[in-house]
Formats: structure tokens, C-alpha cells, sequence
């Protein structure tokens, strides 16, 4: 009888039962598996995580180190035997983390060096062998690992009590050490273990040293491919933010406090004096040097000692203010190159809204090549020293500002390179903030709106703090008149014949507009739509006024041109305007994991403002391609903002977006159907060993999907009653297969546990009750409850069951046909024996 | 061997070896009564199960359904001693219990033995007898026992009483008290047969293949009845199902229309009647169907239910208590 084959393979396995206890080596393996995971984990924070959530991520760890090995140490008591070694999956592990790696590089910006990500794997393998330390061979392979782990972790990390997990980690070792070696003596001399490397390895490993032999001489002229995974220093001349060491090559550089090796621009740094090139140098770097026209006058040569004091008072006076600047310069495209190193080679740092303006120098008069830069005129604002919130704060006097301004807001610059003593400040400033400096003499107006400190220069690694405020161009009242005020200088224009021609190109491109700013907004944006920014573009080296070539001859050129066209235009139309240098801070450069903005080199630029009175100046930009800095955004403007932003990624993304919403939606109305499958599948894939067992999880089972179908059965009504009435609406043979089912799982629930099960093939009985009661056929039985007349409960329209009338069931489809008959006489009525006729 | 006839197989792999035999003789028992009594086969089972309760039964229902004629062929085949008293209103108790004789050769009181001194005692028509008589029927039912003068003479182990009564509405009648009702583990209805059944029984009862009686030998050995019993009281009860029972009992203390709510002893007989109704069914082990199965004819005798028609009250209490499920 083929019963009685299966009922003795259901006999449980002695062997196995005896493997499912926690010998004190695995526990000693976990121990050591958890402080080698400690130590990777201080050594991977670096003092940047709290102990609180390093101990809740080896809490976490533990725990699912202990349940996952209790699940599978049940696994494995369960199959019996075949403890194949599962090391490839295990082995697989140990890349999850250079994926893991590779996706979040993908979308963040942070990373982990690749020392750390080898820990990683290694550390993956380890927590997954401790899992599985039940088997003496991952167990092993476990503490070996741990050990790895331990010294290598701590070698990286120069917390001091690492040295003391060290320790406490060798000592639990050397208990394993003793605890497996008692172990062993204790007299499982049997299987002893004989594990060798199977064949496949047998030609794996050479396989593998062959490809590395080969690969090595293509890999060392592409090591490139590494870049990022392989941080080198030490003068590859680019960025690594992680690499841990070297020089000048990425942020875990530590801060030179206290032993300068290396710089950052952080605000505690010590001021360094440096040998960088000068504000002019940059320009003449930029845009070429000036070509200075050859006048040959008659000389006569100064003693040796007179021409060396010379020359030094040229380079003097060149680091002050006050060169100016020609429009007629050498030609070809400055020298732009790409940038190689983000950090090294930024001038400064921009913490703040961008694109930001920064002024350093202001120039007023104009002779057609050369832009001189404005003096001092008249009374400057006093600058006055404020303390707020305990910060000193440098303010101008209050001048008469007009209503033109948004709110004010503050920029961080740090200052990592700049050789001049100006502050490079915005549109209009309204304080200065450098830490710990405090005085007011320290500071001087370097222009009309820029001030500069008293000093060489800057003070390198510093953070100037600047608040300012930006023109809000809703704010200019259009008939606003552009020449009340301000100097002559700023209203010169030339009455030549170039001049002229300007003035009549200004009035033919304003002619429809009213005076004022609506001027002002003609001119710009004609410039800006109909000129071509060209770096490399240069008028003749004969060029009279470049201003009038560019207009009306060349119609390109690089942005000081603009700028200077943009103040020749609106003086001719009788405006107070003025070109301005200094840096544009480029938004495309911001930095988002550093949160700032680099400025480098190339970012020095040109613009023009006009004067609107009482020494308040109106930034334009006439060169296409850079943006002014609007006012901040309120919080209307955020909200409308961010709408577009999502309504633009709504519609762009419409069709995913519609389909992964129709699939949310599908999963959401079939969700009970979903949830159904869900649990079958962990039913199926997580049997319970026991017989007994697993008969009650099949039929928690079939009970929560005649729930989640809709025809649950009613809470006084026993799970065997109801499955017979279930088995009324599908097919007899099925039928039959639930009512044994039901037999069997009333054994499960309420047989002693020492009987034997009263059916054969008990786990098969119970995936045939699980096939048979299936969850469509559930459906249909509450659709057809629904729409029959009594339809006000929401269970099957059967209650429950009278007494059965015969023999007891020896025979599945003699006990269908009984229930059936049954359930017919109750429908019927139920008056047989009642106490009364 | 194709899926289907394997399935069969393992509906047939039931067996609890140690009462194969008891329930072969169960099942012949069950095809005689059923024999006797047409279409009630509902009712032989339960018949059957409150004999392997060992408690006492009373049939209640109209005159010439069957009754004594069930009594007295479940008595003809259990086999051992048969007793019947037909109980009028002037029936004395000693008619029933025995009584002392002088005995004038010996000088002395013998005992002579009444009709409880059986292994199944039919008392037919029980309610027509006078609550003393009843009442000398009390401590034969429950204790197994007879106390005459002083001296204690023990019953029959398989001492078995199956009371008929006539529904009290009817003339001449003392209906039974409680404490007298609790002693009977079940009161069964029979009711009238169906149209087929009734035609069968006509054309058995006529004509010239006049069917023969059943033979009256006895089905069962000595002794094997009582085994029998000792099994049923070893069925095991689960702790669910002990707990669901509990519930139940105190579900009938406090229901509004019942005035007199389940005893203990009660309760210990609705247990044994559930392990027995597991033993017919040949498990070992009790379910919450098995109580439930048995619910009616349990309480039906020994609730005070202040209604005519006690079965929806006991329908809803049943409804009312959630149903272990076990694990």
C-alpha cells in the first residue's frame, strides 16, 4: 500500500532533530561575527555616526542574524542530509555592494572609497556565514572571515577603542578555537568533512588567473575604467571627494588646524599667504593681454639702480585698484580650459542663490579703447561695525535707497585664492561679516559700492559672509528717469563720429518706447537677442572705438563688449551708466553635495548698471547666456514654481506615469487576490516541516482566502463544516479532496500530539485542498450569494449543518454525498426531531 | 493507480486499529435499528451515542412513532437482562426498585429485586407515572445504585435506562422535574417517517413476503458494551475544545430565555456525549463539531428554556460562541 511508504518517510529524522540546537561554538561564531561587523561599522562612520546608531545597526544586525539562522536551521533540519554548500550565492554577496554602490552613485552623490566597499562585501559574507553557522564549514569560514575583518576594519580607523574590540575579539576567539577543537573530539569522527574543491574549481581558478594575466597589461593602460573605484592622490591632478589620502584631491582631507598639510576653505582656517596671480592676471588670462600700442619715443637708458626701483613700483602699483581696462585686445579665445580639478583650482566658493553678480572693480570713463576705472568722488557712507547676533557686521551709512530691492539675503563666499584686498560684493550690499574681525579701519571703500579690506589682500581660507540685496524688476517704475544724480563721468559720451552714429542707432532702437526704463529694457534686449556672444572675437588692432565696430560692424564679440556697447547706447540717450567687472557665478557649477558654487578663472564677466538715483545702480546684463539674480521668491512663487516643475514632470512622463497608476490601481482592486497569491506563495515556499503544522497552515490558509473572497466562514462554524459546504460548489472529485482535508486538519487542531495523523499522504492531502478551493471558485460562490435573494449576509447562504444520518465517513465521496443530502434536508428544514411536531 | 481512487484510499485510511471490531459491531447495531425504525437514521446515531455515553435517554414524541419498539430492539440486541415497566399513575416505587419480602422458612426480609436490577431498563411511557414513582427512578440513574433499608445493592455496569413519554401536553400526565430531566444525557424526537419510508414500511408489513423480524439475537459480548464506554471516556478532548465548551455553558447561564442554565453534570455529559459522537465517527479526539453535533439533544432535556420551541434559542447560543480553530 503506497500509504504506508510516505508514513515512514514522515517519521522524523533523528539526525536532524539533533541539529537544530545552538552549539556554543556557532555562538561563540556569532559573537565574532558581530564585533568584526562592529568594528567595520566605527571604522566606516569615522566618528561622523553617533554610537546610538551604530548600536542600532548591529542590534539590527543581530536580530537578523538570529532569526534568519533560526529559519534556517529549521530549513536544514527539514531537508535532511543535503546541506550542500550554498558558497556561490554567498560568495555573490560579497559584490552586492559595488552594485549597491553603482546605483546610489547613480543618483546621489556620495560614495564610499574603495577600501570600505571591499569591507563591505566582506563584511555581507560574514553576517550571511554567521547566519548559516549552524553548518561547521560556514562556520569556520565565518570566524576566518570575522578575523579578516577585525584587523583590517581597525587598521582603518584610528578610534582607540577599536584596539579594545581587537582584543576582546581575540580572546572569544581563542574560545572558539577551544570550544570547535572539544567539539570535534567529542566524537564526530564520522563524516569527517571531505571537502575538496570540486572539479568545476579545479578549472575555474586557473581560468581566472589566466584572465587576470591577460587582462593586467590592457587594464594598466585602462585605469581610468577605475576612476572613482580606485581614489589614487597625490597630483593626478583630479577630484576624488573620498579619497582618504594624498594631496589636494578630495573633501575627507582632514582640515589643517592646528599641522597645515593640506587647506579647505573652512572658516577656522589660518590665513596663508600665497603666491597666486594677481586680479589683473586673471583678466589678461581671460580675455588676452592688451595690445598696447608701440610708441617708439626717444629715451635714454636709466642707471641699473633707477630701473630695478622701477620695475618694482610697476608691480606695485598693479596689485592696487585703479588699472584700466582696454577693449582692443590680442586675438584668439582666451585660454579656456576645461576644468581638471573642481577644488584646487577655484578661486572662491559661493554659498548662496546663484547666478550671482559680484563686483570688484567700476569703471566710468570711456575713450572709445579703454575703460578707465572710477575714482572716489565726494563723500563716501561711513562704515560703521554692528554686532549681531554676536557677529560683527560691517555697514554702509544709510544712503537714500530708492524701493527697489527684494529682500535682503545673505552669501557666503569662501575665499580660497584671490589676490586682491577688494570684496567681491553683490548688487548692493548692505553688510560685511568676517569672522573675529571686528574693526571698522580694517575695511575702506574701494569704489563707489565696493569696499576692500586693508590689507595686501584677502585673507586666503577665509568666509566672508555678504548680505545684499537684488533689483526686483517689478519694483523700477516705468517713467523712473536715469540721469538725476551721479557724476558727469558716468553720463560721458564722445561727439565724434562714431558717437554719433551710437546715439543714432540708440535713438532708431527706442524710438517706439517711452523714456525711462522701458529704454533701458529695449536696448538690453536687443543686444541680447541680436549680437552673438563670441569669446574669440576681436575687433582690428587699428579699431578706433570698439564700442561703435561691435555695434554696427561686427555685431559679436565677448561680453565686455556687450557691456560696454550696453553704457555707450544708454549715455548717448542721456542715462548715468557704467561697466562693471567681477565674477558671474555660474548656477551650471553648483555643487550640490558641497552645497556651494566654485568660481573659477573663466568666470570673470562684464556688465553694465545704470544709475536710478541717489547712488543706487540697477544691474543690466547685455550679454546673452548669463542670467541677473531675480529677487528671492516668495512663498507663492515657490508653491507656483514647484507646481510647474511636477506639472512638467506629469506630463512628460505621462505615459509611464499612467501606466504605473493603472498598475497600482489593477494591484489595488485585485489586492485581495494579490494578498491571496502573496500568502500561497509563502506557503508554498515555507512549508512547515511538521505534518501537523503544516495541515493548520494550510488551512489558515484556504480560511483567509475564503475571507479575502468574500465568503468567510461565519465565526460559530467549525473549519470542517464549512469546508463540506464549500466543497458543494466545485466538482465532486474536489470535493472530496476538501473533505479529507477536513479531516485532517481536525486532527491537527485537536488530536493529542501523539497520535499519528489518520491519513496518509498528509501533505499532499493538503496541497490538493489548496488546488481544489481555489480563489476564483470562491468568487463565483459569493457573485452567486450575492445575487440569490437572501442576500443579506455576507457568508455562504448554508448554516450550519445538522447531524450527519450514517456511518461515519470512511469513504471521501460517500461523505460528499452525505453533507450534500445533509445540507439538502437542512435547507429543507430542520424540524425532524424537533422537541415539538 | 489513477488520482482519484488514491484519494479514495486515503478515505479509507481512518483506522483506529483497537475499535475496528467494536465498530463493526456498532455499525450492525446501527443497519438493525435502522432495520426497526425507517428513514430516522439521525436518530439511531444519536441513540447510539448516548448508549456509548452511558447516560440514559428519553424519547419524547406522539403515540405509535416508534419508541418502545425502538427501545426494545436496542435492548434484544445489546443482549443481557431486558427490563420493562409501563408506568401508570399507580405505580408504586418499590414496583420499580424491589421491595423486601419476609421469607417465613428463614424468619428473614429477602430482598426481592424490581426491575432495575437490568442491563437496559425501558420505562415506557414515563411521564404518566406520579413523581414519587419518578422519583424512585432518580438514584438508579444517576448513582447506578439502589439504597433499600439501609442496605446498598449496586446495579449493572451497563445499566441503561431508555424512557418514553408522551408530550405533556397530553391528558394524565406528570411532567418529569428538572432534577429528574438532568439525569438523561438526551431526549430524541423521532417524528413522523417520510412518504417513502411509510410505503416501505406498509408493504413490509403486509402481503405475502411479509418481511420476518429481525433476529433478536444479541450483537454484542458481554462485557464489550462496557469496553466500549471505557474507550469513549478515553477519547481525548483538546483544550480549545474543553475551553469551547465552557463558553458555551456560560453562554447558557445568561441568556434572557433561559431560566435554568447548563449544570456541571450537565456539562460532563455533553462532553462524554461529544467524545462519543467522536468515537462513532472513529477519531480518537474530540472536535468542536462533534459538540456542536450533540448540542441539541443534550440541552434540549435539561435547560429551562421558557419558550415552546427550544431549538432557536440553542441555535443562537451556538451561533454566539466563536468557534475554536485549533493550531
Amino acid at each position: 500500500m503506497p500509504g504506508n511508504v510516505f508514513l515512514k518517510e514522515a517519521v522524523p529524522n533523528k539526525a536532524s532533530v539533533r541539529r537544530a540546537f545552538v552549539s556554543a561554538s556557532q555562538r561563540l561564531a556569532w559573537l565574532l561575527a558581530m564585533l568584526a561587523s562592529l568594528t567595520f561599522e566605527v571604522a566606516v562612520a569615522d566618528g561622523e555616526r553617533s554610537a546610538w546608531a551604530i548600536a542600532l545597526l548591529m542590534i539590527g544586525q543581530a536580530v537578523a542574524v538570529l532569526c534568519f539562522g533560526w529559519i534556517a536551521r529549521r530549513v536544514d533540519s527539514r531537508a535532511a542530509g543535503e546541506a550542500s554548500s550554498r558558497l556561490i550565492p554567498i560568495l555573490c554577496l560579497a559584490f552586492v555592494p559595488f552594485v549597491v554602490e553603482l546605483l546610489v552613485r547613480g543618483s546621489t552623490q556620495t560614495m564610499l572609497s574603495l577600501e570600505l566597499l571591499l569591507l563591505a562585501g566582506f563584511r555581507n559574507m560574514v553576517l550571511v556565514l554567521a547566519t548559516f553557522s549552524h553548518r561547521a564549514s560556514c562556520q569556520r569560514m565565518c570566524c576566518s572571515l570575522s578575523t579578516f575583518l577585525t584587523i583590517f576594519a581597525s587598521a582603518l580607523s584610528a578610534q582607540l577603542w577599536l584596539h579594545g574590540l581587537v582584543v576582546v575579539f581575540a580572546i572569544i576567539g581563542i574560545w572558539w578555537l577551544m570550544g570547535t577543537y572539544w567539539e570535534t573530539l567529542q566524537g564526530r569522527l564520522a563524516a569527517s568533512s571531505e571537502q575538496e574543491l570540486p572539479r568545476r574549481w579545479l578549472i575555474a581558478l586557473p581560468l581566472m588567473v589566466l584572465v587576470m594575466l591577460i587582462g593586467l597589461p590592457v587594464a594598466a593602460t585602462q585605469t581610468h575604467a577605475l576612476r572613482g573605484f580606485m581614489p589614487s592622490s597625490g597630483g593626478t591632478d583630479w577630484y576624488a571627494p573620498n579619497a582618504r589620502s594624498g594631496v589636494g584631491d578630495g573633501d575627507a582631507l582632514v582640515a589643517g588646524t592646528d599641522n597645515i598639510q593640506s587647506f579647505a576653505p573652512i572658516e577656522d582656517a589660518p590665513f596663508l599667504n600665497s603666491h597666486e596671480p594677481s586680479l589683473y592676471d586673471l583678466f589678461d588670462d581671460t580675455y588676452n593681454e592688451p595690445i598696447k600700442p608701440k610708441k617708439q619715443e626717444r629715451a635714454i637708458a636709466l642707471p641699473k639702480s633707477l630701473a630695478s626701483n622701477q620695475k618694482n613700483h610697476d608691480i606695485a602699483e598693479s596689485k592696487q585698484a585703479g588699472r584700466q581696462f582696454s577693449t582692443l585686445r590680442k586675438p584668439g579665445a582666451g585660454p579656456r580650459q576645461e576644468i581638471g580639478s573642481l577644488d584646487s583650482n577655484a578661486l572662491f566658493y559661493v554659498k548662496g542663490r546663484v547666478p550671482l553678480h559680484l563686483k570688484l572693480e567700476v569703471f566710468d570713463r570711456y575713450d572709445g579703447i579703454d575703460w578707465f576705472p572710477e575714482e572716489l568722488r565726494g563723500e563716501q557712507p561711513r562704515l560703521t561695525m554692528e554686532s549681531l547676533h554676536d557677529r560683527p557686521w560691517l555697514r554702509p551709512a544709510n544712503s537714500d535707497s530708492l524701493a527697489l530691492y527684494g529682500l535682503p539675503e545673505t552669501h557666503a563666499l569662501k575665499i580660497v585664492r584671490m589676490d586682491t584686498n577688494r570684496i567681491p560684493s553683490p548688487t548692493q550690499w548692505l553688510g560685511v561679516h568676517i569672522d573675529k574681525v571686528d574693526r571698522a579701519d580694517l575695511f575702506a571703500w574701494a569704489q563707489s559700492g565696493i569696499v576692500k579690506m586693508d590689507r595686501e589682500q584677502l585673507p586666503a581660507l577665509s568666509v566672508i559672509h555678504v548680505q545684499s540685496r537684488t533689483v526686483d524688476e517689478r519694483l523700477i517704475p516705468q517713467a523712473i528717469t536715469f540721469w538725476s544724480g551721479g557724476s558727469d563721468e558716468y553720463r560721458q559720451f564722445g561727439d565724434g563720429f562714431f558717437s554719433r552714429q551710437v546715439r543714432e542707432l540708440a535713438k532708431r532702437w527706442t524710438e517706439d518706447v517711452a523714456s525711462g526704463w522701458p529704454q533701458v529694457r529695449a536696448i538690453v534686449g536687443r543686444l541680447r537677442e541680436h549680437y552673438v556672444l563670441d569669446h574669440a572675437a576681436r575687433p582690428p588692432a587699428d579699431c578706433q572705438h570698439t564700442a561703435a565696430h561691435f555695434l554696427l560692424s561686427s555685431r559679436r564679440g565677448p561680453d565686455y563688449q556687450f557691456a560696454s556697447a550696453a553704457v555707450v547706447l544708454l549715455r548717448s540717450l542721456g542715462m548715468s551708466a557704467r561697466v562693471v567687472s567681477g565674477f558671474h557665478v555660474e548656477p551650471s557649477r553648483y555643487d550640490p553635495r558641497a552645497r556651494h558654487t566654485p568660481v573659477f578663472k573663466d568666470d570673470v564677466h562684464f556688465w553694465a548698471e545704470v544709475h536710478a538715483g541717489g547712488g543706487n545702480w540697477i544691474p543690466l546684463e547685455p550679454t546673452p547666456g548669463y542670467e541677473l539674480l531675480g529677487p528671492p521668491p516668495t512663498l507663492a512663487e515657490r508653491t507656483w514654481r514647484v507646481v510647474l516643475v511636477v506639472g512638467r514632470f506629469l506630463t512628460e512622463n505621462a505615459l509611464e506615469l499612467s501606466l504605473v497608476l493603472m498598475a497600482v490601481a489593477t494591484v489595488w482592486i485585485q489586492r485581495r487576490r494579490v494578498a491571496d497569491l502573496v500568502a500561497t506563495v509563502c506557503w508554498r515556499l515555507w512549508p512547515v516541516r511538521d505534518d501537523r503544522r503544516f495541515a493548520l497552515q494550510t488551512l489558515r490558509l484556504l480560511d483567509a482566502r475564503c475571507r479575502r473572497a468574500g465568503c468567510a466562514r461565519p465565526r460559530d462554524q467549525t473549519s470542517s463544516c464549512w469546508l463540506r459546504q464549500v466543497a458543494l460548489h466545485g466538482e465532486p472529485a474536489t470535493g472530496a479532496k476538501l473533505v479529507v482535508f477536513a479531516r485532517l486538519a481536525a486532527w491537527a487542531a485537536f488530536a493529542r500530539s501523539e497520535d499519528r495523523s489518520p491519513i496518509a499522504l498528509a501533505r499532499q492531502t493538503c496541497c490538493a485542498a489548496e488546488r481544489a478551493l481555489r480563489f476564483g471558485m470562491l468568487r463565483k460562490i459569493h457573485a452567486a450569494n450575492l445575487s440569490s435573494s437572501d442576500a443579506t449576509s455576507n457568508s455562504l447562504n448554508l448554516r450550519r449543518h445538522p447531524s450527519r444520518t450514517a456511518a461515519p465517513v470512511e469513504d471521501s465521496e460517500r461523505a460528499t454525498r452525505l453533507t450534500r443530502d445533509s445540507l439538502l434536508s437542512h435547507t429543507h428544514g430542520l424540524g425532524h426531531h424537533a422537541h415539538t411536531a | 493507480m489513477n488520482h482519484h481512487t488514491l484519494e479514495a484510499s486515503n478515505g479509507e485510511a481512518f483506522p483506529v486499529a483497537q475499535h475496528a471490531d467494536d465498530l463493526a459491531d456498532i455499525e450492525r447495531l446501527r443497519d438493525r435499528l435502522n432495520s426497526i425504525l425507517r428513514g430516522k437514521a439521525d436518530v439511531v446515531q444519536f441513540v447510539l451515542a448516548c448508549l456509548l455515553a452511558r447516560g440514559h435517554l428519553l424519547l419524547e414524541d406522539r403515540p405509535g412513532l416508534g419508541k418502545t419498539t425502538l427501545a426494545k430492539g436496542l435492548a434484544e440486541s445489546l443482549g443481557g437482562y431486558f427490563a420493562r415497566v409501563q408506568c401508570t399513575p399507580d405505580l408504586l416505587p418499590s414496583d420499580i426498585t424491589g421491595f423486601n419480602i419476609f421469607n417465613r422458612k428463614t424468619h428473614e426480609f429477602e430482598f426481592r429485586r424490581g426491575p432495575v436490577f437490568s442491563d437496559v431498563l425501558l420505562a415506557d411511557e414515563i411521564n404518566r407515572a406520579t413523581p414519587r414513582t419518578q422519583s424512585a427512578l432518580l438514584e438508579a440513574m444517576a448513582e447506578r445504585q439502589v439504597t433499600l433499608d439501609t442496605v446498598r445493592y449496586p446495579l449493572s455496569d451497563e445499566f441503561f435506562v431508555i424512557a418514553t413519554q408522551n408530550p405533556h401536553e397530553q391528558h394524565g400526565t406528570y411532567p418529569l422535574p428538572e432534577a429528574q430531566l438532568d439525569r438523561f444525557a438526551m431526549k430524541l424526537s423521532i417524528g413522523y417517517p417520510e412518504r417513502g419510508d411509510e410505503l416501505a414500511m406498509l408493504s413490509d408489513a403486509a402481503g405475502p413476503s411479509r418481511r420476518s423480524t429481525p433476529s433478536a439475537a444479541p450483537l454484542f459480548q458481554p462485557g464489550q458494551l462496557h469496553r466500549m464506554q471505557e474507550a469513549v471516556a478515553n477519547v481525548s478532548v483538546a483544550g480549545s475544545v474543553r475551553d469551547y465548551l465552557v463558553r458555551l455553558a456560560q453562554a447558557t447561564r445568561h441568556h434572557t430565555e433561559i431560566s435554568l442554565g447548563l449544570s456541571p453534570r450537565g456539562l460532563l455529559t455533553w462532553q462524554r456525549a461529544a467524545q462519543a459522537w467522536a468515537f462513532l465517527d472513529d477519531r480518537n479526539f474530540v472536535t468542536p463539531d462533534d459538540v456542536q453535533e450533540v448540542a441539541r439533544p443534550v440541552l434540549v432535556v435539561r435547560l429551562g428554556i421558557d419558550r415552546d420551541d427550544p431549538q432557536p434559542v440553542i441555535e443562537e447560543i451556538l451561533s454566539r460562541i466563536e468557534v475554536p480553530t485549533g493550531g
